[in-house]
């Protein structure tokens, strides 16, 4: 364990030195002799936030396993430690070894959040290695990235060596190797990147070209010669058999998701309209109950954690869960390990699965009901009943919570005012349900929280096409719910409406943002997710002094036939599908899930996962 | 059940990692462990640990210890530190498990260790500042009371013991201040003040090593 020996002495002048030292259990040593390929991956936001991803703990363990290369991670410098290394000329350096990170071979970054964009740049520069993916020569700083935002990596794509599409367990390997095969004889960086868009999974930007028609729309997309047209993801269908850590990394200091992480499946039987995440992970593959238990074990024994989350987009749809439960809290009790299960759906939850919950420490409700009326769930295809969230209520007032948090979105397509002030309505019988509890206990209060997000349409998502609400309406949405609410039970948080229409620049951009993404950095703008640096006003001067209107990112509603930025690359799931889904919402029509009824969304293509399991209605 | 104290030194990174924080890593390895720890009773179960007497973040420990029951009577009482051990990080080291014979209470004063380092001042130079700085019949600081309100003391009172001497390229300070439930105070407090009189940067470095009772005798 190495701590950079020019920041030691900084480092009682900032915040949460413990961010910046290492030296946590099961982090990654390796003797640099051994070491042929140096990675640096980095997670655009503070340590407490990428600690707690799960993908970063996956591909670290998975890279670390392969004896010539060596990951290191690298997290944003929170603001106090970034003057410090200008005013002092320290270089970003890896936590493992404290070496500056400047000539590694490999610079990963990973894309969960749109508004952490700027912070990518930031940490190029910070690391001395040239932003725009034209000035870096050699097989040396190659840039690359994954994640959910890469399926739209547009206004990044200047920056960029190459982005994976889709899952990255099996992708990033292949392109490691390749480039230690093509140093070994003597290719050039191009000839590297060719070969690389040859790999099923990874997309070259810069081996593509956009044009524009005068309305700003896209008019052309057109690939190099010998590249592909359309870019697919990488998808594992057997996830028994993919590769899972056995170890953690366990943080010296407290993390936003502080315990065992164990993923349960991926992707999402259910369809709901507004979710990236759902189509993007098509199809639903399930690990088995005896991996998950294997895991469990194993994990919790490496790091000490007594907390197991089980993770995917909605646990309750876990075919097994009850046998999982079983299973799991057979020994779990007895090591003093709880159990939680984020992403529950409010239909999928009983007193059994609740019991199992609560066998050693009680964990917090929460559930997203996403719309405040049975009309407006039915547009996005949430498939919740108000019935269903008054049971799963009883039971859990029952079971002795007072406590329940509910999600909720504004600003969905086709919303009235009725729908908005729904939400205050649901989270008010909820709130009445409790004192129709005879045996709740006497003298504790209900607390019901809702929260309210703005809605922000995404690529390849039924309302890719949908206009995003603007920051005006969107505020007059929330103090009209804030003023329907009378009741002191019930606490409203929202969030900044600014931060949303932001984020829905980014989020449906264009390559022409690049040019505002780097003079936002220039003018030193970054880490926009955080209260403290968010500054609205200037990036709206930033991007028009870039000669771009945010409005056409936002608020336009494109229509159909419109070339979209995104629309070279395959997730499985046909514009065709997304184009009738979204008019089935402006019918109001549901969309059964992917258990009751194929609805032929494209993902079967992939031979497996739920496509493929024998369905109640086949039978 | 058998109350044991658990020793140990706190360097690296764990230096840079605040008392809560070492609480946590040392819970997790207990956790791990497969001791035979005591779990308290009470809703949140957890397993039972109590510190001698926080460190402050950045510094080093060369004497720290917490309290912990083991469940059975007969478990070998020095497998435990090799236990811990291997699952601690490596900033926080067991070298002995003994029976408690003191009360954490009875702890009230520390000894310090603080070395002087900078590019930039000569050894003697340093030195003499260091010295004076001692030799002042006030060294008034302000200091936060746990209700919030700010207080001046006289740190120069607090003062028990102090020896000032080069000790290679840098100025070692060996200090005894009071320490513990009834009156703490902090040696930043001390080097604060030097940092912001010394025009120059000057880096020191805090180690705790030993902490005793009225008498001056070791805790142990």
């Amino acid at each position: 364990m190495m701590i950079n020996k020019k920041i030691e002495p900084y480092l009682l002048q900032v915040q949460k030195p413990g961010r910046y030292v290492g030296g946590e259990i099961n982090s990654v040593y390796k003797n640099l002799e051994d070491v042929d390929v140096r990675f640096a991956f980095c997670f655009p936001d503070t340590y407490e936030i990428g600690m707690s991803h799960l993908g970063m703990k996956i591909l670290y363990s998975q890279f670390n396993e392969v004896p010539y290369i060596w990951c290191e991670r690298v997290f944003a410098p929170w603001i106090d430690m970034e003057k410090i290394m200008l005013d002092n000329n320290i270089p970003l350096w890896g936590l493992e070894s404290g070496d500056p990170i400047t000539d590694f071979e490999f610079i990963g970054f990973t894309l969960q959040y749109e508004l952490s964009y700027t912070n990518i740049l930031q940490m190029l520069k910070l690391a001395n290695i040239p932003i725009r993916a034209k000035d870096r020569k050699g097989l040396k700083q190659i840039v690359c990235a994954g994640g959910p935002c890469a399926c739209n990596a547009e206004p990044l794509a200047d920056f960029f060596d190459l982005f994976f599409i889709g899952e990255g367990e099996d992708v990033d390997l292949e392109v490691i190797e390749l480039f230690r095969k093509c140093r070994d004889e003597g290719k050039s960086r191009e000839e590297f990147l060719f070969l690389c868009s040859q790999i099923e999974g990874v997309y070259v930007p810069s081996l593509y070209t956009a044009e524009y028609n005068d309305d700003g729309t896209l008019r052309a997309f057109t690939p190099n010669e010998g590249v592909p047209a359309i870019i697919h993801k990488r998808i594992i269908m057997d996830l028994d058999k993919v590769y899972y850590p056995d170890k953690f990394v366990v943080p010296l200091i407290e993390i936003v998701h502080d315990r065992v992480v164990e993923e349960i499946f991926r992707g999402c039987i259910r369809g709901c309209r507004f979710c990236q995440a759902g189509f993007l992970n098509r199809p639903v593959r399930e690990k088995s109950p005896d991996t998950i238990d294997k895991q469990c074990r194993a994990l919790c024994r490496s790091t000490g954690y007594d907390e197991i989350s089980l993770s995917s987009l909605s646990s309750s749809d876990y075919t097994q869960i009850r046998e999982l439960l079983d299973r799991l809290t057979q020994w779990s009790v007895d090591e003093n390990v709880s159990l939680s299960l984020p992403s529950m759906r409010v239909d999928g939850f009983d007193e059994k699965i609740l019991s199992k919950l609560k066998t050693v420490r009680k964990s917090g409700l929460t559930f997203a009901p996403e719309a405040g009326t049975q009309r407006m769930r039915d547009v996005i295809n949430k498939n919740v009943t108000e019935e269903e969230l008054v049971n799963t209520c009883t039971v859990a007032f029952k079971g002795g919570w007072t406590a329940v948090k509910l999600y909720f979105m504004l600003g969905l397509p086709t919303e009235t005012l009725e729908d908005v002030l729904g939400i205050g309505d649901l989270a008010q019988t909820v709130v009445n349900t409790y004192y129709k509890n005879e045996n709740r206990q006497k003298g504790k209060q209900v607390k019901v929280t809702i929260s309210t997000a703005a809605f922000i349409p995404k690529p390849f998502t039924p309302f890719q096409w949908e206009p995003q609400t603007d920051v005006d309406t969107t505020t007059e949405k929330q103090k009209a719910l804030k003023s329907h609410i009378t009741s002191r039970k019930i606490v409203y948080n929202y969030h900044d409406a600014k931060v949303s229409y932001l984020e829905g620049v980014f989020a449906r951009g264009d390559r022409r943002l690049c040019d505002v993404l780097e003079e936002a950095v220039n003018r030193g703008l970054h880490f926009d997710g955080w209260e403290a640096c968010f500054d609205f006003d200037k990036w709206i001067e930033v991007i028009k002094d870039c000669g771009l209107d945010p409005d056409f990112y936002v608020t336009r509603r494109r229509s159909f036939d419109e070339l979209l930025p995104w629309d070279h690359i395959d997730y499985g799931v046909s514009k065709r599908f997304l184009l009738s889904e979204c008019q089935k919402a402006y019918a109001n029509t549901t969309t059964p899930n992917c258990r009751e009824k194929c609805s032929g969304c494209g993902a079967a293509k992939y031979g497996g996962g739920v496509c493929f399991e024998k369905h109640k209605s086949m039978v | 059940m058998k109350n044991i104290r658990v020793w140990y030194k706190k360097d690296g990174a764990c230096r840079y990692i605040s008392h809560l924080d070492v609480n946590r890593a040392v819970m997790r390895a207990m956790q791990m462990s497969g001791v035979p720890f005591w779990h308290t009773e009470g809703f949140n179960t957890r397993v039972y640990v109590s510190f001698s007497l926080p460190l402050s973040l950045g510094f080093k420990g060369d004497y720290e210890s917490f309290d912990a029951r083991l469940k059975d009577d007969n478990y070998p009482i020095d497998k435990v530190a090799e236990k811990l051990n291997a699952c601690l990080p490596e900033g926080i080291f067991v070298y002995d498990v003994t029976a408690p014979v003191m009360k954490p209470a009875e702890i009230v004063y520390a000894l310090f260790e603080i070395s002087c380092t900078s590019d930039e001042y000569g050894c003697e130079e340093l030195k003499a500042f260091v010295l004076s700085f001692f030799e002042r019949e006030h060294i008034m600081a302000e200091k936060k009371t746990k209700k919030g309100a700010v207080k001046e003391i006289d740190l120069k009172e607090n003062v028990v013991r102090y020896s000032v001497e080069p000790s290679g390229e840098e100025v070692k300070i060996t200090l005894v201040l009071p320490a513990g439930i009834e009156k703490n105070i902090n040696p930043m407090l001390l080097t604060d003040i030097m940092e912001q009189e010394l025009e120059k940067k000057v880096c020191f470095f805090v180690t705790r090593s030993r902490l005793y009772n009225e008498k001056f005798e070791d805790f142990v």
